[in-house]
């Protein structure tokens, strides 16, 4: 595989321009790679929540277009499930909106999709500086099918051994959901949250997922008031770190728990 | 839990708090309908003219059901960052850097074709976008280059004001003349 890559670059000039079809050529090492260390995932989500005092009404497709948010056939194309002061749930392109008075969340399944939902979260915090948000989290969700029931069973062994506690007090212990908290310093100090489950998507029956919630509580005035302005900086400094977090755990697993030899 | 800023996933709310604790939300409805599984659907279609305050208060739970997020699975191959360098009526041209430096920056030609209309008017020299090669599951995998041409917010005038002072400052800390 990996001299196929080669290959596919060898009509790449050096120095000059490609025609962009040339690129799509290139198969990335993740997935011309067999080893689990570097596989891509099978699937990932993508999320973005603020904690704050919003007001959910406002948040109509007609409003993103206004603000010149969304393109006039992304409004259009927008399926409103409910607009109110109390809540409000949009849908467009494969983005979700969920807005609370307390909490304000946009999430896709289509990672591609990743960037448009940042310049969404952006471009929101641009129109609306003076709503007090609190926190931010920036989420990531990667699933993997293991599709190996015996290695998925040595991580969630290694992970959460069972010989200590677990096998006297339960029967077929198993792991369900093992969280991991870690502390966040630099520029924008909070916590990376890391979880471990199986996969729930019942596709992947011997699955295994890994989220990563980056957590920034926003810095507050001596008058109690956050400093909502450091979310854009936040949000740009730290999205490619948040959105590679779970890579990264995913990846040491794999390495550090190899498959038995069959 | 209000100051969590996780993600909820499929059921997750409600699993995990337990019904004294559930956050719940009162409004007045037009339309309460109980759903299959025992939650509430709360539907407002108001008049906008009605002012009467004595419409009944009800409670419900605010969760919306996982059903209803779109899932179109989408694996990614690779994903470069692009920068437009030059255009004309039919291409443009733009260099492309992978973000996961697995690939060494490369330069390439476009042709506007591959996007929207309204994408188009988008395609100016310096302006950013987004290339995504890969899988979209819907059902059946379909594989799919996307181009996204990023929309962020404009520099305000504050923001380019403390970028000119921190300019400045770099130019004299080094000497600048």
């Amino acid at each position: 595989m990996r001299h196929r890559r080669q290959r596919c670059w060898d009509f790449l000039p050096t120095h000059g321009t490609a025609i962009a079809s040339q690129l799509l050529l290139i198969r990335p090492r993740a997935l011309t790679t067999p080893e689990m260390t570097q596989r891509a995932p099978d699937s990932e989500e993508i999320a973005v929540v603020l904690i704050g005092s919003f007001n959910p009404a406002i948040f109509h497709p007609e409003w993103f277009l206004r603000q010149q948010i969304l393109l006039q056939n992304e409004a259009e194309e927008a399926k409103v499930r409910t607009v109110s002061p109390e809540a409000t749930q949009v849908t467009f392109l494969d983005l979700k909106l969920d807005v609370f008075p307390d909490r304000f969340m946009l999430y896709t399944a289509d990672s591609s999709r990743a960037e448009k939902l940042q310049d969404i979260v952006l471009n929101v915090l641009n129109r609306l500086p003076h709503t007090p948000i609190t926190a931010c989290g920036i989420n990531n969700v990667i699933d993997f099918d293991l599709n190996d029931e015996a290695y998925w069973h040595k991580i969630g062994h290694t992970l959460a051994p069972k010989a200590l506690i677990w096998n006297d007090v339960l029967e077929m212990p198993g792991m369900a959901n093992l969280v991991v908290k870690g502390v966040r310093k630099g520029d924008f100090p909070g916590d990376i949250n890391v979880t471990v489950s199986p996969s729930r998507h019942s596709r992947m029956r011997h699955g295994i997922s890994i989220s990563s919630n980056f957590h920034y509580p926003v810095p507050q005035s001596e008058d109690g008031i956050p400093d909502s302005y450091l979310l854009t900086p936040y949000l740009n400094h730290e999205w490619k770190p948040a959105l590679d977090q779970a890579r990264k755990v995913a990846y040491q697993i794999f390495e550090k728990i190899q498959k038995d030899p069959s | 839990m209000p100051s969590s800023t996780h993600l909820l996933r499929s059921g997750e709310q409600e699993e995990s708090i337990s019904a004294s604790s559930r956050p719940y939300v009162k409004t007045s409805v037009d339309v309460l309908a109980a759903a299959p599984n025992g939650t509430a659907i709360l539907i407002e279609a108001k008049d906008l003219n009605v002012t009467n305050a004595d419409r009944p208060r009800v409670s419900g739970p605010r969760v919306f059901r996982a059903s209803e997020v779109p899932k179109h699975r989408f694996t990614l191959l690779q994903k470069w960052d692009g920068c437009v360098l030059e255009a004309d009526d039919a291409t443009f041209t733009a260099r492309l850097i992978d973000g996961n430096g697995a690939f060494p920056t490369q330069q390439a030609v476009f042709s506007r074709d591959e996007l929207s209309p309204e994408e188009e008017s988008l395609v100016t020299p310096g302006a950013p976008f987004v290339w995504t090669i890969g899988y979209r599951h819907r059902p059946n995998r379909e594989r799919v280059s996307s181009l996204y041409f990023r929309r962020l917010p404009t520099w305000s005038a504050e923001e380019l004001k403390n970028a000119a002072e921190k300019g400045k400052e770099l130019a004299s800390a080094i000497g600048w003349k």
